[in-house]
């Protein structure tokens, strides 16, 4: 019963995983490998949620918690600062357009930590939120993301 | 933002294929080392001991209730480290907490490593050193350490090889968790850095 709740609560928040690895994969394996981790360590928290917060938010914290703290290949840890550096990363079924796939390639420019509060933000998470989720205060958060929206803008631009 | 729809993803939605993922979680690798150190330092232990009844030079089995006891110590410290490691990732803590853990973990492993290999490595080289030239000269270690400049061969050994010991494991160290620990302290700073 526990294994069918958890399938379904994740079936249903699964766009929270694809959305958080696709912005910080660079390569369709270490998509595959970060999806894995997610789930595994969803899976092992699993009898430690009471239910207090939404599923998604807690989906949220583990897929960004483990997300920040896997071990990344050598070679994968690349940063550049144009749009055209990096691969689009699509995906088989992908319903981007040109706009949004051209906002979520500027996303994956910015720092990790960044694109965290970013993809927060985008998903309607009020900055005390954010805050608390990071570990930061609010007023950074706050500065963190008018840096960002700049960013993105000026790569936009590009 | 659109979710994405990948059903090569979604295919590893099931309870048997999530729990036999294998886990590339730092922590988990390195409470894996400890075990392996811990097999291991037992693995030698036991070698010791067999040497110590077959050996009969007072000296080499001074060097090898040395090593035994080094090795014993290693053995709980590695099973305290092992116990103590944590690599459940929570949702109840925040990312800069998260990443704060995991960063000192993995520099507390690296700095009892290190400091484990400065204990063992002078009584192994003095040891196979003494072993070694006493069997090869066919002649007692004390006949053997005797001779002239064996002494002093012994000291420059010790002074070259104990740092390229230590330093070799520092660039294994560094080649295995370098990048992370970079990754780890570059996203703290990111976080901590309030500049307005």
């Amino acid at each position: 019963m526990s294994e069918n709740r958890f399938l379904t609560l994740i079936k249903e928040n699964q766009g929270i995983i694809y959305k958080l690895v696709s912005i910080y994969a660079n390569d369709a394996d270490e998509k595959k490998d970060m999806y894995q981790e997610i789930l595994l360590n969803a899976w092992k928290g699993w009898p430690a949620f009471r239910g207090d917060s939404k599923f998604s938010t807690w989906l949220y914290r583990i897929s960004l918690n483990t997300l920040l703290t896997l071990r990344r290949k050598p070679s994968r840890i690349d940063y550049t600062d144009s749009l055209n550096d990096i691969s689009p990363l699509t995906d088989s079924n992908s319903t981007y357009n040109d706009d949004s796939m051209r906002l979520r390639q500027a996303i994956r420019l910015l720092s990790e930590t960044n694109r965290a509060i970013v993809s927060m933000h985008l998903d309607g998470y009020e900055n005390s939120e954010i805050a608390e989720f990071m570990g930061i205060s609010n007023n950074h958060v706050s500065v963190k993301l008018h840096r960002c929206k700049e960013e993105i803008s000026n790569l936009l631009k590009r | 933002m659109n979710h994405l729809q990948d059903d090569e993803l979604t295919s590893m939605l099931n309870i048997p294929a999530i729990g036999g993922v294998h886990s590339n979680n730092p922590l988990k690798l390195i409470r894996k080392s400890f075990f392996y150190n811990m097999m291991w330092a037992t693995f030698f232990s036991c070698l010791y001991l067999v040497l110590f009844f077959i050996i009969d030079f007072w000296q080499i089995k001074a060097a090898i209730i040395i090593l035994l006891i080094v090795h014993l110590w290693g053995i709980l410290s590695a099973f305290r480290q092992y116990k103590s490691i944590n690599f459940s990732i929570s949702a109840d803590q925040s990312v800069l907490e998260v990443l704060k853990a995991q960063h000192r973990s993995v520099k507390t492993w690296i700095s009892a490593h290190l400091k484990m290999g400065l204990l063992i490595y002078p009584v192994s080289i003095a040891g196979s050193f003494m072993l070694g030239g006493a069997i090869g000269s066919s002649k007692s270690i004390e006949v053997f350490m005797s001779r002239p400049n064996v002494l002093l061969i012994l000291i420059v050994l010790l002074i070259v090889l104990i740092p390229a010991c230590h330093y070799l494991a520092k660039i294994l160290i560094k080649h295995s968790f370098g990048k992370h620990l970079i990754v780890l302290q570059k996203n703290i700073d990111d976080l901590e850095s309030e500049e307005v």
